[in-house]
């Protein structure tokens, strides 16, 4: 059990996808902001397979370079890319996409919206039944498969958000602050299996929160961002045992790690 | 469920009955002319017993209302995708839009009766240009509130334009679109019934037939039956509105 520093398991199928960003800037410009510098020369190398946490306060520009990376932006200069390619480019890289709300296709039951990026992908429809099937059985929901998204509970919501997310058997999975509108428990609960999934998967994590307590549980290594422009305050490999369960949160380590988070992102709030 | 729907539908009906009975009290008691205003029982009597001629002008004006719908739901729907496509072609077009909105159809009425001629194609234009513009107007805004991050959704897996649309935009936009046509239905009896005052035909021609006979009872009457397509179409388009709205519940962030 004195599993240092974890490389996902071996026999892992879907090998993660490495992400490069090199020099990375994005500025927007808003009527009533002005030129706003969202991202400045952000440096990121991630191997594949690794579960990495973005940490930052709100505004940070967090959620900017996520965008980036799934290609759904492009910086003004420097460069993205995934195992080599632009994330822009077609065919696009197998990205799973979590969003802070679940976002789930209110006229489509919890299949139907699990199917639907294969649907956009032009897989038959057999295929992506069965495909969705067990996407919607890792996360757990067999039971309300064909329950409209009005019908769960917000936790279960983002439950199915999740499968959408893997439904594609991503090489490369991002999340947004995905939890962050749950309950504690709830929140709790599925940071656990989303630990075990990756554990599961050995795909490329790439997690965006403002909680050290969430980053320091999920992560194998956490980045920090400071404020607005984001640049790069703190890239750490946690010193955490592989397996997570509950009983880690009162582990020593973690109050060390949890420290140490905290400490890189206090002048990053800008304290006094 | 039977108490609930008296508790709904008594109170109005008693309210009806009350108005209509001192209305017929009063118009008695003041020996008002009938030529000017008909006691509620002449025009009940009228509405009865010209059903004859007013049922064929209803079928023929429910119609024309309807075919004008269809088109402005068709062509309403059509032109805010359009609209919507680029920004571009929104800040183009869509003051244009807005003049259908502002057009008094009272005043161009006779120059689609130069156009199409007499009879229902030119009550079908009257009918469908006053009941455009609100199918436009909330269809546009139905599309353009589609959720941003759905729409990355989208593009992430490569999703093409039509694919979005179909999948994405129309049914965010499907109760926008039916608000729209709810609100253009009642429009377009109006329209209609302007269209058959210079085109002919319909409710439109028994009303002015009755004035120039000094039957103001049948008038009311006519009025009456016109009030009754516009209520019917409105109910219509109002229960396919809950249909749709009870499983298009957008509130997904709930949460929040």
């Amino acid at each position: 059990m004195l599993a240092g520093r974890m490389q996902p398991r071996s026999d892992a199928r879907p090998q993660g996808t490495r992400v490069r960003l090199s020099d990375v800037h994005r500025v927007f410009h808003s009527a009533a902001e002005g030129r706003i510098e969202a991202v400045a020369g952000a440096t990121l190398a991630i191997e594949a397979g690794e579960f990495v946490a973005l940490l930052g306060p709100s505004g940070s520009g967090k959620s900017t370079l996520l965008r980036l990376v799934a290609g759904l932006d492009r910086p003004d200069s420097g460069s993205v890319a995934l195992d080599e390619r632009d994330p822009t480019d077609a065919p696009r890289p197998a990205i799973g996409f979590v969003f802070q709300d679940a976002h789930l296709l209110p006229w489509r039951d919890v299949l139907g919206n699990v199917e639907l990026p294969l649907e956009l992908l032009g897989v038959p429809q057999e295929a992506r039944r069965d495909a969705a099937r067990d996407a919607i059985a890792r996360v757990g929901l067999d039971d309300a498969i064909r329950r409209a998204p009005s019908q769960l509970s917000g936790g279960m919501r983002m439950r199915v958000s999740l499968a959408r997310a893997l439904v594609i058997q991503p090489r490369l999975l991002l999340l947004d602050e995905p939890f962050a509108a749950l309950d504690e428990i709830t929140r709790a609960q599925l940071d656990e299996e989303l630990r075990r999934l990756w554990a599961d998967t050995g795909i490329t994590v790439l997690f965006v929160t403002h909680s050290t307590v969430e980053a320091a549980f999920l992560a194998e290594r956490a980045v920090v961002l400071t404020g607005r422009p984001a640049r790069v305050a703190l890239d750490r490999r946690l010193d955490l045992p592989v397996e997570r369960a509950s009983a880690l949160r009162s582990d020593a380590r973690f109050a060390h790690e949890l420290a140490v988070l905290h400490d890189a992102l206090r002048p990053a709030w800008g304290a006094p | 469920m039977t108490r609930v729907r008296a508790e709904i539908v008594l109170p109005p009906v008693i309210a009806l009955v009350a108005v209509a009975a001192l209305a017929e009290g009063a118009i008695r008691a003041f020996g008002v002319s009938p030529l000017v205003l008909p006691a509620p029982s002449a025009v009940a009597s009228a509405a009865f017993e010209r059903a004859p001629i007013l049922l064929p002008a209803l079928w023929t004006t429910a119609r024309s209302v309807l075919v004008g719908l269809a088109l402005s739901t068709i062509v309403g729907v059509g032109a805010a995708i359009a609209l919507a496509s680029t920004r571009w072609v929104e800040r183009a077009f869509y003051p244009y839009a807005i003049f259908f909105q502002t057009v008094p159809i009272v005043a161009i009425a006779p120059l689609l009766v130069i156009w199409f001629g007499y009879g229902p194609p030119a009550v079908v234009a009257a009918a469908f240009i006053v009941s455009l513009f609100p199918v436009i107007a909330n269809t546009l805004a139905g599309l353009q509130s589609v959720d941003p991050d759905l729409r990355d959704l989208f593009r992430l897996y490569g999703a093409s334009r039509l694919a979005t649309l179909r999948k994405l935009a129309f049914p965010w936009a499907l109760p926008n679109i039916l608000t729209g046509v709810r609100i253009a239905a009642g429009l377009a009896v109006i329209g209609a019934i302007v269209g058959e005052f210079v085109g002919g035909g319909g409710l439109g021609l028994v009303v002015l037939g009755a004035m120039r006979e000094q039957r103001t009872d049948l008038v009311f009457a006519a009025v009456l039956y016109a009030s009754a397509l516009g209520l019917a179409l409105f109910a219509a388009v109002d229960l396919a509105c809950r249909v749709t709205l009870r499983r298009w519940q957008r509130h997904d962030a709930g949460e929040r």
